[in-house]
């Protein structure tokens, strides 16, 4: 097993990001109480604090919606 | 970043900001609107100006992150502090941590245990936690209300041990900052 001190992000936003979706996509319930938009986004939320940072991927995403 | 570093570094050559030798600190003694907003907008800068305690993610206690939605829930899942983004937010939290190979804490091993026992608790069999709790709520209080009342009755076995959140953390005022600490540590 990989041992992380915490100090050193080693996995990589964009592939967990792309994982994550598909756990979404194909097994929602396995994570989220509901299927919705905003237990997604509280998911996300949580995950970005204590996990791995995804929040350049969330703000990408969000500009590549807006554009 | 990269636009801040060129208008920075133009007025560098400009001789518009003065940097110390040391890099820690920096005089600027004129600078033009756009570099400003820049400046200011730079996450660098920021942090040098107000540098933060940071704690690693495998210190950060779990009890604390409960005890911090329960007092401050708009900080975490926003104006929407349902029963479900609750639970969708320490679900992240607990999965990003697992993602990260980091052991589960008793207090995280704890809180998976929390939806069995209200299940036991209230009657039904293998029923979402937030589903329970807003067929049980009271429709005076709101869900975060229930869910954390619930969940001190569940840490706390009815009331009969000291192992509540409000027990176990406590606010404290640091400066302008509040910290969530642990009380016995």
């Amino acid at each position: 097993m990989l041992k992380n001190n915490g100090s050193v992000d080693q996995a990589k936003p964009r592939e967990e990001m792309v994982e994550l979706c598909e756990v979404f996509r194909n097994d929602p319930f396995r994570y989220l109480p509901e299927r919705s938009i905003s237990c997604v986004a509280r998911f996300i939320t949580g995950y970005d604090s204590y996990g791995v940072v995804l929040r350049f991927e969330i703000e990408a995403f969000k500009q590549w919606l807006i554009s | 970043m990269a636009h801040f570093m060129k208008s920075f570094s133009r007025e560098l050559a400009a001789g518009l900001v003065d940097v110390d030798p040391a890099f820690n600190r920096m005089t600027i003694t004129r600078v033009s609107s756009s570099s400003w907003s820049c400046m200011t907008n730079s996450c660098a800068l920021r942090r040098r100006r107000f540098p933060r305690e940071r704690t690693k993610a495998h210190e950060q206690d779990f009890i604390i992150l409960l005890f911090a939605l329960k007092t401050r829930p708009g900080l975490m899942v926003g104006d929407d502090a349902s029963a479900s983004a609750i639970e969708a937010f320490v679900s992240g939290a607990i999965a990003g941590r697992r993602k990260r190979r980091f052991k589960l804490s008793l207090d995280e091993k704890r809180y998976l245990r929390f939806e069995p026992w209200l299940n036991r608790k209230h009657g039904f069999k293998d029923f979402p936690s937030h589903q329970i709790l807003r067929i049980l709520g009271d429709p005076r209080e709101t869900q975060h209300t229930t869910f954390f009342r619930e969940y001190e009755s569940f840490l706390t076995q009815g009331g009969r041990t000291k192992t509540g959140l409000d027990d176990l953390c406590e606010r404290v005022q640091a400066g302008t900052a509040i910290k969530y600490v642990r009380k016995n540590r």
